[in-house]
């Protein structure tokens, strides 16, 4: 709104229409998501999204940008309306420098899907969607690009941190996160509570990325808060009701990381790595949170035919100084240090993923038939997730998709197949 | 002949230049759609080009990109904005033969064939609709080049007066008809060094029933285009 008005101001000062300076866009688009889970839970739940883009120029060198979204969702005749400022920055660009403050949503790595070098920006996995880029969440932030020749050196300062949201399964589906003598429904997850609001608590990252002749690389750092959090035990209650606390908690990082991508004709070839170095609060036992760990990702992309492009990526995390935890842990904090390394791909030592993205193109582009599947080898867990977008015309698309999870029994993936797995239908209208 | 082929290669290469362009798709059955695109191009010392494209219209596709940086004997390097993933990537600049962004030109009839790459026989004069024409046939030289364009012959109809291209045909790699480019409407942009572009083109894609027609709505050339315009952080940044 403040860069809306600085826009109409700015306008009036320079006697020209508003709409000269201002670019509007956006899109709505209606959604019906049907749950093909493995639970009795069937219900179908709908929802509409609208987001309004605005562009806008004050003079040669700064711009702003805003984008608002609403989503209006119901399930079983309960319906609830959110509202998000995902992005709304000031730019000024310079010659050889640009500065970038406000919110925004700043993504790294060159890979395909998985970004060990994404740090920057948080996610929120409740958001069912078939587009990845909806679950991306603006966080207030002082960008700085420097370019000297091939050369661009970015800093990043986060003073708060926007935490990510994990899909969480009900309780029921964490058998071995109760302790004994407990119910799920016994079990609480807090609302996380974020860092206090100081400097000592700030992100600061650091990128260097060089566009040279055949190949693009870039060396980054990031220390700061992830996004996501670690949930340990809290308090056990009795009292007046039984209560099993199971805190988010939030815990520092240095990542240091690169990616890389060039061509050998006919393949695109594209890398990326971070090793993460998690920083451990004194009081807690070393195995109650993600342990610092390697992962990095291989891929290509490759046009087979014309129109029809594949995307296969190998990927491994590797955790260096790995302490297991037994199978049934008799302790509580482990039952619930064992179910934060489910959630984080923490539960082997080794964990090896393949991923594969096939897009097809037809009807003049307008057609788009796309596979996406990701497979972990060791844990045999796997999710596909086909689609198939068709431009109606030049701003109508329907969107036919799924999102399926596959596991043994107690993996995540199972626990997701067991509520999360749907069918999306959507119709969006693009202005 | 290859001097009448280095006049029209010549003839539409300012030094800069940022037009604006409206592309009209119609399938075999007639349906329409259009897109909106701006593109820039700077001519650089050793003669290769660095191009910038950007969609302008429909919405969805909006502030998606494309910077290609020409090498010569090499390939080009291109990378490719979509504002839905919020990042650049790096594309394979060989496969020429390819639709543009499903129209009925290829990559390689847009950025034009050079000239080294084909053998010429100029196959004597023509009029059509009026206007004199050298009609010359093209054959590529290597099978690479075969290859990369999926075009065994093409015949250029290279206007006298202006050394514009009026009309070409196009040949698949198996010799059959393919396409027929109409061009028409030429504007002289540069007076003082015969520089002139083609508002109306249209290939008509005889295989598939398939139509493309590219207007040039906006010319500007010779501005003063900066080089670090055609950068990926230009790429990244001019969007928003």
């Amino acid at each position: 709104m403040v860069f809306f008005f600085c826009g109409l101001l700015f306008a009036q000062e320079n006697e020209a229409k508003l709409w000269e300076y201002l670019d509007m866009g956006g899109y709505t688009r209606g959604e019906a998501h049907i749950p093909i889970s493995t639970t009795k839970d069937k219900s179908v739940y709908l929802a509409n999204t609208i987001e309004l883009k605005v562009k806008s120029r004050f003079g040669k060198n700064i711009s702003s940008f805003v984008a608002i979204r609403g989503r209006f969702h119901e399930l079983n005749e309960d319906a609830e309306a959110d509202f998000d400022c995902r992005e709304g920055y000031l730019m000024f660009r310079g010659r050889w420098l640009d500065i970038t403050f406000g919110q925004q949503i700043i993504p790294w790595g060159k890979a395909d899907g998985i970004n060990p070098t994404d740090n920057l920006c948080a996610r929120d996995k409740t958001i069912f969607s078939s587009e990845p880029d909806d679950q991306r969440l603006g966080s207030l932030a002082a960008k700085i690009d420097a370019y000297f020749g091939d050369f661009t050196i970015t800093g990043v300062w986060q003073p708060i941190l926007k935490d990510s949201k994990f899909l969480i399964p009900p309780m029921e589906d964490f058998q071995y996160m109760i302790p004994e003598n407990f119910r799920p429904e016994d079990i609480k997850i807090k609302d996380p509570v974020l860092p206090a609001r100081n400097i000592s608590n700030s992100a600061l990252a650091l990128k260097c990325s060089s566009y040279l002749r055949g190949i693009d690389m870039s060396l980054s750092y990031f220390y700061g808060y992830s996004t996501y959090p670690d949930f340990i035990l809290g308090k056990i209650v009795y009292e007046p009701e039984t209560e099993v606390e199971v805190l988010p908690v939030f815990n520092r990082i240095h990542v240091i990381g690169g990616d890389f991508s060039f061509v050998i004709d006919p393949f695109i070839i594209r890398g990326e790595g971070a090793y993460t170095i998690v920083k451990k609060p004194k009081t807690l036992e070393i195995r109650q949170l993600r342990q610092s760990y390697l992962h990095w990702i291989l891929g290509l992309e490759w046009e087979c035919i014309e129109d029809m492009v594949v995307s296969p990526q190998y990927s491994m995390i590797y955790i260096p100084d790995y302490k297991p935890i037994e199978e049934e842990p008799e302790h509580p904090y482990l039952r619930v240090a064992k179910a934060n390394r489910t959630l984080h791909r923490q539960d082997r030592q080794y964990t090896h993923i393949v991923t594969l993205r096939a897009d097809y193109r037809l009807l003049q582009k307008t057609l788009l038939l796309q596979f996406k599947g990701i497979f972990f080898v060791g844990n045999r867990e796997y999710r596909i997730r086909p689609k198939i977008v068709y431009d109606i015309n030049d701003h109508f698309q329907v969107t036919t998709a799924a999102d399926i999870f596959f596991g043994p029994k107690k993996s995540k993936f199972w626990m997701y197949s067991r509520h999360f797995s749907r069918i999306f239908l959507e119709l969006k209208y693009s202005f | 002949m290859v001097e009448i082929m280095e006049r029209n290669y010549e003839v539409n290469r300012t030094h800069d230049r940022c037009n604006e362009l409206t592309m009209i798709m119609y399938s075999k059955h007639g349906k329409k759609r259009v897109r909106k695109l701006k593109a820039s191009a700077l001519v650089m010392e050793n003669g290769c080009e660095k191009r910038l494209i950007r969609f302008l219209y429909p919405p969805d596709i909006e502030g998606t990109g494309f910077l290609v940086h020409e090498h010569k004997g090499k390939d080009d390097d291109m990378w490719l904005y979509l504002p839905t993933l919020r990042k650049s990537r790096r594309k394979l600049s060989s496969n020429k033969k390819d639709s543009f962004l499903g129209t009925e030109f290829s990559y390689g009839d847009i950025v034009g064939p050079k000239v080294e790459e084909y053998k010429y026989t100029l196959k004597g004069e023509e009029e059509i609709e009026g206007v004199n024409c050298y009609v010359i046939e093209a054959i590529p030289k290597s099978k690479d080049v075969l290859k990369d364009y999926g075009y065994s012959k093409r015949i250029d109809y290279i206007r006298k007066d202006n050394f514009t291209r009026h009309k070409a045909i196009f040949y698949d790699k198996h010799g059959k008809l393919l396409k027929t480019l109409y061009c028409s409407d030429p504007v002289e942009v540069d007076p003082k060094n015969h520089k002139w572009f083609v508002r109306y083109r249209e290939m008509v894609n005889h295989q598939n029933g398939r139509k493309t027609i590219l207007l040039l709505d906006k010319i500007k050339v010779n501005i003063g285009l900066k080089e670090d315009l055609f950068t990926v952080r230009y790429l990244e940044r001019g969007y928003r």
